[in-house]
């Protein structure tokens, strides 16, 4: 088979993507792959060419070097635009004149910076900020002219990035935005203004709902003329208002465009020329533009594999769809230690959204909802629950009352997500009966002790109450679900039925009234004796039951497990809540005696809740990641203890009691 | 941790604390608002009457001992050694001794335990309704008239401490009496022998830094004290062995005991006097299991509840100083009865002088003195307070036969409306008693 040519124009960071994924899925062995750039570096990350200001190097900001090409047997031509596309005979026509024929195109143009068509944009100190040359040619007008002010205008994510950049470096930096308020692509109003809020804290000054209408340079200082009248004088002028689709070869081709410009495709990404593709922010899908990288990453990579598979044919039929329209777009910018976070439908299509904000100490936080879905996000500082917000965005979740109650108090969605351990900081306690921190368990690791045993044998993590084995188990990387002990089972069992017995004996109807028997005697659950015999027997009980606690606080009993004991302990407290039935008669009593029975109900009831917790954790824990369980349990826990603390002293005034009067 | 353990500790010992005073401390007047806290380890519901002392637990239970006949005697003893006790514990001993079949009768908290509502039965029994069975086995065979009974049916005729009334030669002597007739005519009320010449209003001898008002004086001056030669020294003056007797605004039911020592004997024996017996605070109508008015709930019953201090009235306090408190059907229903009816005639002087019934004439019913000229009115009014197992004979026989007056006992509903109506049906016992009854 031979080689087909493929030649994309442009070098930016889709062209580039594309040219991984190729090079991943094995294209180049059935395409011939040409680059051809007008820059003079290869692809470099456009993300953080702001870098270039605080001193940065453009060498650094290089995603591949021209070895990285050559290896991959991609011809690299920089320095090399390409002035026009000849469809009919497949060739494109670069600037040195040389004609390339191609048999697949893929236009891969980016877009350039908007220009205001306002006087003076073309002056010495009014730039525009897209290329790494845009940037290196602002850092020697700053370094050359000791530049203290700066106006940028345009209060988009650029506009924001460069004012943050400017602050930084010591620059006063003022924003002039059309609209009424900044990022208005991202943010709603509301976040927008407490964001401008943040900036003029931090010492930037933000103009809305104004335009350039000119600019005049007298010496080294421009002055800015606004449609609301006002004047500014600043030093330099960086224009970030917006960019457009370079789609002047494909207009001049005779490709069809979109209603707002941009070379128009099709799912397949396909032009309106089956041979040409286009994929980046030159493309109008469906008459969107998109002027961020994501959806050019996901065309890159869309493109690239259906180029593969399509030569391929037992792939032929499989080929992938680009469906971005209706997608969500995600903006996580630092400006400065702001974060603003937005994702999905914030500010667009207001119809039958509602919003519900929520100011928390650290951030400004917005959910947006399509009838009681979730289908938009922002926020004005930090948010660590990102990840969890773009896949509820994405599926478009419902918020349960709950959560929304939730969000509303504690400006969360979810409990802190359980952590992978490795993540955890060194500090972090990873078994609180023994103290053994992640730190140490690494120490451990890398002294040769990479089993479970060996861990636990030489730091005594996991070696008490066991809780931590999965996290220590998660730690070597081995499925925690091996550990699950056979006792959980019992465990499990005698903590159920104690609870269904505490909860019968909580709900059932009072038993019959029994009168005592002609000859005096009493019925069993009234006799003075079986009531001793029943009483005492549930006391012998409690007392062994309480072997969990020896066990697990006191350091000198190391009799048996601490897993053996706590088994032991709910089989002893089903026991115990049986005899106490009969103890009772099923009858609450009064007084003192309400109190006490009240409390033991109330004791044994939360244990075995949480019997049934420890014996399911390992497994819930897997199963339902966001679920809280060893938060629960730590606080079932507590109030266990708090609910037997002042048992005792009630149980000997009971006992004392029967023989006082 | 440490700071868990001591506020561990400050709350065990409070508890503690608490609960050992609860246990251990006896009742003291100050601690009064603490009763409902002294009663925490009630281990159930009190039966009526007990309830009224429930907070001065030692009363009945001796620590660690339980509760000793002595306990129960120390205020039941003289009722149960009236006549009539066929089962008095000196039955069961010395050398005649009647042997104890299967359980030994003579304790009382046998037959009689407390705190236990859902087996106590009437009269604060909780033995089996069959517990006769057990000594009297044959009984049914024995008697002819008894074949058709059953043993849960004894307590129905026949009290175990006290069998004097429907027994069957008691109702075969009074089988023939018609409803109403008065085979005993009411005592004559007692009239008190004047200590001294009778005193006028001039001669009171309260001190004269007290301002007591023309009302007092003039109430006091017209009231049979001052006709008895009791002037206000009498019964405010505490005897002192000091000079000067001490001026007592507000005298006890003591000073009244000076000089009628029967009656308040009497008062203090019964469910309104016996909180005072026991030196606890003066039973309330607030505390009481019957309806009570709401606006009387905190008067504390003394002597001067039902008799005021200065101008004691024994009308009043026969009707109206009763009606001033209790509030249940029964007592509402009094107006409209007969019994009222003939009250009011008496107070007209329609009707001869002890023929009127008041709410006194059976609860609190003159009793003949030992010279049956003066009689004295028995002031415990629990002695006739329940019509089936107390009152037959000591009031209903004074003025009805046996046969109504059984009829009338035997129908719950007609004692509810105080006797408003006549008996709904005809009981058996009588019949069954002389032979006359019809299958």
């Amino acid at each position: 088979m031979s080689q087909e040519t493929l030649v994309v124009i442009g070098t930016g960071m889709v062209a580039q993507q594309f040219c991984e994924v190729l090079a991943r899925l094995g294209g180049m062995k059935s395409y011939r792959v040409r680059l051809f750039g007008e820059e003079a570096v290869s692809a470099y990350d456009r993300i953080y060419i702001h870098e270039l200001l605080l001193g940065k190097s453009p060498d650094e900001l290089i995603l591949r070097p021209p070895v990285w090409y050559a290896a991959h047997g991609i011809e690299l031509f920089l320095n090399c635009p390409v002035v026009a596309v000849d469809r009919a005979v497949r060739t494109v026509l670069t600037a040195a004149g040389e004609s390339i024929r191609y048999d697949k195109l893929v236009l891969a143009t980016g877009s350039v910076p908007k220009i205001p068509s306002v006087e003076g944009v073309a002056l010495p100190g009014v730039f525009s900020y897209r290329s790494c040359r845009d940037v290196e040619a602002i850092r020697e007008y700053v370094r050359r002219y000791g530049v203290t002010t700066a106006t940028i205008v345009g209060g988009g994510v650029l506009g924001l990035e460069i004012a943050t950049v400017f602050n930084g470096m010591g620059i006063a930096a003022s924003l002039v935005e059309f609209s009424g308020q900044v990022l208005p692509q991202h943010l709603d109003q509301e976040s927008a203004t407490v964001l401008v809020q943040k900036m003029e804290a931090l010492g930037m000054s933000v103009l809305l709902n104004t335009q350039v209408q000119s600019i005049r340079r007298t010496d080294s200082r421009l002055f800015l003329s606004l449609t609301s009248g006002d004047s500014i004088a600043t030093q330099i002028v960086i224009l970030a208002i917006g960019v457009a689709p370079r789609d002047e070869l494909a207009r001049a081709c005779g490709l069809e465009l979109g209603a707002r410009g941009g070379i128009q495709i099709n799912e397949r990404l396909q032009t309106s020329d089956a041979r040409i593709f286009a994929i980046g922010e030159c493309v109008s899908f469906h008459n969107t533009l998109y002027g961020t990288l994501a959806p050019g990453y996901e065309m890159a990579s869309i493109l690239a594999t259906n180029l593969v598979t399509i030569l391929d044919p037992n792939q032929a039929q499989s080929e992938h769809a680009f469906s971005l329209a209706p997608a969500p777009f995600i903006s996580k910018s630092d400006f400065a230690e702001i974060g603003v976070i937005s994702y999905g439908t914030v500010f667009r299509d207001h119809q039958g959204l509602t919003k519900v904000a929520v100011r928390t100490r650290r951030a400004f936080r917005t959910l947006v909802l399509r009838a009681g879905r979730l289908v938009g996000a922002c926020s004005i500082g930090e948010w660590s629950e990102l990840r969890w917000l773009q896949d509820a965005i994405d599926q478009q979740q419902p918020v349960p009352w709950w959560r929304a109650l939730r969000f509303r108090w504690l400006g969360q969605m979810v409990t802190s997500r359980v952590q992978h351990v490795s993540f955890l900081p060194k500090s972090a306690i990873v078994c609180h009966c023994m103290g053994i921190t992640h730190g140490m368990l690494c120490e451990a690791f890398s002294e040769g002790h990479t089993s479970v045993k060996a861990l636990s044998a030489a730091t005594g993590a996991s070696t008490v109450c066991g809780t931590c084995a999965p996290l220590v188990n998660e730690f070597l990387g081995t499925p925690a679900l091996a550990t699950i002990d056979t006792r959980t089972q019992k465990l499990f069992f005698s903590s159920f039925v104690a609870c269904a017995l505490i909860l019968y004996l909580v709900f059932a109807d009072r038993p019959p009234v029994f009168l005592p028997f002609a000859d005096g005697t009493e019925f069993f659950f009234d006799a003075r004796r079986s009531k001793e015999w029943t009483g005492y027997s549930a006391l012998v009980l409690a007392l062994l039951g309480l072997g969990v606690s020896l066990r697990k606080y006191w350091k000198r009993f190391t009799l048996g497990s601490l897993s053996f004991w706590r088994t032991l302990h709910a089989c002893l407290g089903l026991t115990c809540v049986a005899t106490i039935a009969l103890h009772t008669g099923l009858r609450w009593g009064t007084n003192f005696n309400f109190v006490l029975l009240a409390d033991f109900l109330g004791l044994t009831l939360i244990g075995t809740v949480l019997g049934m917790l420890m014996a399911a954790e390992t497994r819930l824990v897997l199963l339902l990641p966001d679920f809280p369980v060893r938060k629960i349990r730590f606080k079932l826990t507590r109030l266990h203890r708090v609910v037997y603390s002042l048992f005792p002293v009630l149980l000997v005034f009971h006992i004392l009691a029967s023989y006082f009067y | 941790m440490k700071k868990l353990w001591v506020i561990w500790g400050i709350a065990a010992a409070i508890l503690t604390g608490f609960l050992t005073w609860a246990m251990f401390a006896d009742y003291s007047p100050p601690l009064a608002g603490l009763v409902a806290a002294k009663t925490v380890f009630l281990p159930g519901k009190t039966t009526a009457g007990h309830y009224l002392i429930q907070e001065q637990c030692t009363l009945c239970h001796t620590p660690f001992n339980g509760v000793t006949n002595a306990a129960c005697l120390s205020c039941h003893q003289a009722e149960l050694m009236k006549g009539g006790d066929s089962h008095r514990s000196a039955v069961f001993s010395g050398p005649k001794a009647v042997q104890l079949v299967t359980m030994d009768v003579r304790q009382c908290a046998l037959c009689h335990k407390e705190h236990r509502p859902e087996i106590t039965q009437t009269g604060g029994v909780t033995v089996a309704p069959q517990f006769c069975q057990s000594c009297h086995p044959r009984v049914r065979e024995t008697r002819g008239t008894h074949v058709d009974f059953t043993f849960d049916m004894c307590r129905g005729c026949h009290n175990f401490h006290d069998n004097s009334a429907t027994n069957e030669k008691f109702l075969e002597r009074h089988a023939h009496e018609s409803p109403t007739f008065l085979p005993v005519p009411w005592p004559r009320a007692a009239r008190a022998k004047p200590l001294r010449r009778t005193l006028t209003e001039s001669e009171q001898d309260a001190p004269a830094s007290l301002a007591t008002t023309a009302e007092i004086r003039r109430e006091w001056a017209s009231s049979a004290h001052a006709r008895g030669g009791v002037n206000c020294s009498g019964c405010h003056a505490a005897p002192n062995s000091q000079q000067a007797p001490l001026w007592v605004d507000k005298p006890s039911h003591q000073a009244c005991a000076e000089c009628h020592r029967e009656a308040v004997d009497g008062f203090l024996q019964g469910q309104e006097g016996m909180r005072l017996a026991h030196n606890l605070s003066p039973l309330v109508p607030g505390m009481a299991r019957l309806p009570m008015h709401v606006k009387a709930s905190q008067q504390g019953l003394t002597c001067t509840a039902c008799h005021a201090a200065h101008l004691p009235d024994r009308r009043a306090a026969s009707v109206s100083a009763c009606l001033g408190c209790h509030n249940d059907s029964h007592t509402l229903a009094y107006a409209k009865s007969s019994h009222a009816r003939l009250w009011e005639q008496e107070q007209q002087g329609r009707i001869p002088a002890g023929q009127g019934v008041s709410c006194a004439s059976c609860h609190f019913p003159r009793q003949a003195g030992h010279d049956h000229a003066a009689a004295t009115v028995q002031h415990n009014v629990s002695a006739n307070l329940r019509p089936n197992q107390k009152m037959l004979e000591s009031v209903c026989m004074r003025c009805h036969g046996v046969p109504f007056s059984l009829d009338a006992l035997a129908d719950r509903p007609l004692i509810e409306r105080n006797f408003v109506g006549s008996p709904r049906s005809r009981t058996l016992s009588v019949q069954k008693a002389t032979g006359t009854a019809t299958k």
